[in-house]
């Protein structure tokens, strides 16, 4: 039986809070729709992926305290990320491990948080509504999928379907600052993706992670490539007034 | 005792005590002695008739060929058969094998069987196994006084013979034939073969034969002497 | 390419520019993965296997001295000789010596990844001995004067035409006039050539997938034979192997080694896996009258006491490469080290230092496969994220790299701060794209900017939008 009315925070995430508020506005309608009361703590900024990624465990400590403190008191946290999920979920109890003010509330919250898809299937058994448009693959961000297990969830709950597009199992070669250090390799793995995406047939690409899809969109374009991307959210809640992600406004 | 060995050893006790271990020769000695199995797969644990399909089912995606015959006396003719229908030219050399040495050897004459040390110019080796395990189709071969490493890689062809009571489930079971047959020492070498000799190092392509033998053709023989 | 970690980026550059390299990645990719599945598939304890296997080699790190003291005592009960080196220089030393002693002027070597480590063969050219690679892999890169590019494949980056080119070279002096062009005929060409260098060399050197400590047997897993017909033929038989290498039992061994073959090529069991135990019985028909075995340390005993222990459970099956997309998209050699892909990333430093190697542990997207598939269960991009820690409190990271992130998470603590911030430049982007979606050039974004197009925001942040709507905020 999923939950009445939970109490929900959205994590926004700093991606999706700077260059798609379209998917965090999707994500709030989905969820509301759900029957989810949604509030958006105003002071969140970043889970502190980018600094623990990099090796900067200090920072990465101090943003974590910052974020455990904004979203420990709602029945859920959801993001539409599946790699801040992660974050928060799977490695700031394991990272936090040894802080004795913050283990178990780092334990507590990552009980509670979801990634948005998962959220909205496994949690609150959403079905949302019949979707009509372009042939759709879909791209599942490894964070998403290797640390959540987040992979039957966009699926069911896009009906109409989506072509699945060979190696989907495989990286886009984003890796967060991996992109810009080693530019060249990030983008002959994007290549290989994109030309994947491309031999589906499918117009539009979609999936849960907006650093994977603006990586992926910058080099479509790049290429001159007739793919459209969205974020997951969007599509799920029928909204596609804003143009796809690097294309240019009507 | 070198002063390298104390350096090492010594290094390797204080990274463990840096973990707050120290190791224990009693808990290296017992796991040693006791020679535990772990999980062996239920492919590992066939019995009867099961077990003998498998060996042959897998010997055959091993891309190695088998082929049985009722008794020790009818292995010779068997080989030759398998020589001629494959179009392989002897000279035959065969192990100092006690058991081959008991084979009616004059039958394939003009394959030239012959034991003796190997030569450049042998078509086929023929060697016995001490055991054959079916999980993986590997014949397990140990040198010996009769029996000589290089011939299971020098000659274009092996043929190894095997009796069928000698088939056996699991590698572990073929370590519990090995430690009998040697009391409890070790062969100089143990080779466990699975299929005949391949690479694919040029371009991901399998070619066989690469430098040990292009093929391999078992005879199991099912009854007694 | 250039043979430091250093270089990376340059190496990879070169790499991706070179069509042959790539369509030899694209059909060494396709090929590892499909096999590995099928492998698996049919297996249906495999992933039992690899908790047992991974439990045997955490134990056997937890007792390693008394493991590799007994290994010594067996080795030397039948007959050998252990020969222990703490460095590389050592190592090379004591082969050369040991070749020396039976005046050898010709070696046979089977594949070895810690000869590799040490340079031997260089050392053993420069001390008058030749040595001759014979798994036709080492062989083909041998020929091209090249490292490794694959701990399992070593010729991975190799076209078939660019085999025919190095035997039609190199084998002409020999009497090979006519050149071969298809794979069977080259490959049997190596097998004439390398047939006579078995039976001729004076030692043969092999390395050790394992060292079983309960008979002092060292182990090689091969392919082809190769490795078997280098120890079997010489008067003397060295294996060189790191200390890593040990294994309790030989039923400890069979556990291993099923998750050995399907992970490294998708086999149920490699065609060769022999088990060596001292030289010659008198009696025996042939073998080595002499067997030493090298255990190289190269500062494994000190992994040992740190964070990154678990890269010693490593079995060097090659999976994590396989899958990765880093390893497939840049090759081997991008990494400019010995080891490579995943466990090279991690390994590289742990041996070499980590500020000369830090570019591998940082060459990763932590997207997790090679996690997924290693048998021994090495958290690998745990691994390397510890190390990208460690390059960031050393200070060796490149210092404009570590000011852009403190000034985020600087910002990012200061809520205000940031969504001030944040607005007025997302203003400046939204103006200066007029419309357009994305900027096809962006200042300090040339990282990105320079292969794809960066897109551009919305407008106003989320944030800011939900702020003005007057919508309960907390």
């Amino acid at each position: 039986m999923p939950p009445v009315n939970p109490n929900i925070a959205l994590f926004v995430t700093c991606l999706v809070d700077l260059f798609r508020p379209s998917a965090a506005f999707a994500a709030v309608r989905l969820l509301e729709d759900a029957g989810c009361a949604v509030k958006v703590p105003d002071t969140q900024t970043c889970c502190g992926q980018p600094a623990y990624n990099s090796g900067d465990k200090t920072s990465a400590g101090r943003l974590a305290a910052q974020t455990i403190r904004l979203l420990m008191d709602y029945d859920y946290v959801v993001v539409p990320s599946g790699s801040c999920a992660a974050m928060i979920k799977r490695h700031y109890p394991q990272f936090l491990a040894g802080d004795a003010a913050l283990a178990a509330q780092a334990r507590t919250l990552a009980a509670k948080t979801f990634e948005l898809t998962q959220f909205l299937h496994d949690v609150m058994h959403y079905k949302p509504a019949a979707r009509a448009g372009d042939t759709l693959t879909y791209h599942d961000a490894c964070s998403g999928l290797r640390e959540l297990g987040v992979q039957a969830q966009p699926r069911a709950l896009l009906s109409g379907g989506v072509i699945e597009n060979d190696d989907g199992e495989t990286c886009c070669g984003f890796g967060g600052t991996f992109c810009v250090k080693y530019t060249g390799v990030s983008t002959a793995i994007a290549d290989k993706k994109l030309d994947r995406f491309s031999a589906t047939g499918a117009t539009a690409v979609t999936g849960g992670d907006l650093g994977c899809l603006m990586h992926l969109a910058g080099r479509a374009a790049r290429r001159g490539l007739p793919l459209q991307f969205r974020h997951v959210a969007e599509i799920l809640a029928g909204d596609v007034s804003a143009p796809a992600i690097a294309e240019p406004e009507k | 005792m070198s002063q390298q060995r104390i350096a090492i050893i010594g290094r390797i006790r204080a990274s463990l005590m840096a973990r707050g271990a120290v190791s224990d020769e009693h808990a290296a000695a017992s796991r040693i002695s006791a020679r535990a199995r772990n999980l062996i797969p239920a492919r590992g644990q066939l019995q009867g008739d099961a077990l003998r399909t498998q060996f042959q089912n897998f010997v055959v995606k091993t891309q190695a060929s088998i082929a049985a015959v009722a008794t020790a006396q009818d292995v010779p003719a068997a080989i030759g058969d398998y020589m001629a229908s494959g179009g392989i030219t002897g000279p035959v050399r065969l192990s100092g094998d006690h058991w081959l040495a008991t084979m009616p050897w004059n039958a394939i004459a003009h394959f030239n069987p012959a034991t003796g040390a190997v030569m450049e110019t042998d078509g086929a080796g023929v060697s016995v196994a001490l055991c054959g395990i079916a999980e993986t189709a590997t014949l397990m071969l140990t040198s010996g006084p009769t029996a000589a490493s290089g011939l299971n890689f020098l000659p274009p062809t092996h043929i190894i013979v095997l009796r069928a009571a000698d088939i056996v489930g699991a590698l572990e079971d073929g370590w519990a034939r090995l430690r009998q047959a040697g009391n409890g020492q070790m062969p100089r070498t143990v080779n466990l073969i699975t299929g005949p000799s391949r690479t694919a190092d040029i371009a991901q392509t399998m070619y066989m034969g690469a430098h040990g033998p292009k093929h391999l053709h078992v005879i199991v023989v099912d009854g007694d002497e | 390419m250039q043979r430091r970690p250093a270089a990376f980026n340059a190496n990879a550059a070169e790499a991706l520019l070179d069509a042959d390299l790539q369509a030899a990645l694209g059909a060494a990719q396709a090929g590892f993965g499909v096999k590995r599945r099928k492998a698996i598939e049919g297996l249906p304890e495999f992933e039992a296997l690899c908790d047992q296997a991974a439990a045997i080699k955490d134990h056997v790190l937890d007792h390693l001295d008394v493991y590799l003291e007994r290994f010594e005592t067996q080795v030397f009960a039948s007959g050998g000789m252990v020969h222990w080196c703490e460095d590389a220089e050592q190592a090379r030393q004591i082969i050369v010596k040991l070749c020396r002693s039976v005046n050898a002027k010709m070696v046979t070597k089977g594949k070895s990844m810690v000869a590799e480590e040490i340079g031997l063969n260089p050392f053993l050219e420069a001390n008058g001995i030749r040595p001759v690679e014979t798994d036709l892999g080492e062989y083909i890169i041998q020929l091209a004067d090249e490292p490794p590019s694959h701990i399992i494949g070593p010729a991975l980056h190799k076209t078939r035409d660019q085999v025919s080119d190095l035997f039609h070279a190199h084998h002409r002096a020999l009497g090979f006039a006519e050149r071969q062009t298809e794979g069977e005929a080259l490959v049997g060409e190596a097998r004439a050539i390398l047939r006579q260098q078995y039976l001729q060399a004076d030692v043969g050197i092999t390395g050790a997938n394992f060292l079983i400590a309960e008979t002092g047997s060292t182990v090689i897993v091969t392919n082809e034979g190769n490795g078997d017909m280098t120890q079997i033929f010489p008067r003397m038989h060295i294996v060189i192997a790191s200390i890593e290498k040990i294994v309790p039992t030989l039923e400890d061994a069979a556990t291993l080694l099923r998750v050995l073959a399907r992970s490294a090529t998708g086999q149920e069991m490699s065609v060769y896996t022999t088990f060596s135990t001292g030289p010659k019985r008198k009696a025996d028909a042939d073998g080595p009258e002499q067997f030493h075995v090298v255990l190289l340390d190269n500062g494994r005993s000190e992994l040992l006491g740190g964070n990154q222990r678990d890269i010693l459970r490593c079995i060097r099956c090659g999976a994590c490469m396989n899958n990765c997309p880093v390893y497939m998209a840049a090759g081997g050699h991008a990494y400019g080290a010995t080891y490579m892909g995943p466990m090279g990333s991690v390994l590289t430093p742990n041996l070499t230092g980590l500020e000369r190697a830090q570019a591998l542990p940082f060459a990763s997207t932590f997207c997790g496969k090679c996690e997924a598939v290693c048998p021994m269960r090495i958290p690998l991009p745990k691994l390397m994220r510890d190390l990208r820690t460690e390059a960031h409190a050393t200070r060796i990271t490149p210092v404009r790299e570590r000011l852009w992130l403190a000034l985020w998470s600087w910002v990012s603590l200061r809520p205000e701060l940031y969504h001030r911030l944040s607005g007025m430049g997302l203003a400046v982007l939204k103006l200066l794209a007029r419309g357009r979606g994305r900027f096809h050039w962006l200042p300090l974004a040339g990282g990105w900017t320079r292969t794809r197009d960066f897109p551009a925001p919305q407008g106003e942040s989320f944030m800011a939008q939900w702020a003005r709507r007057g919508k309960p905020k907390a």
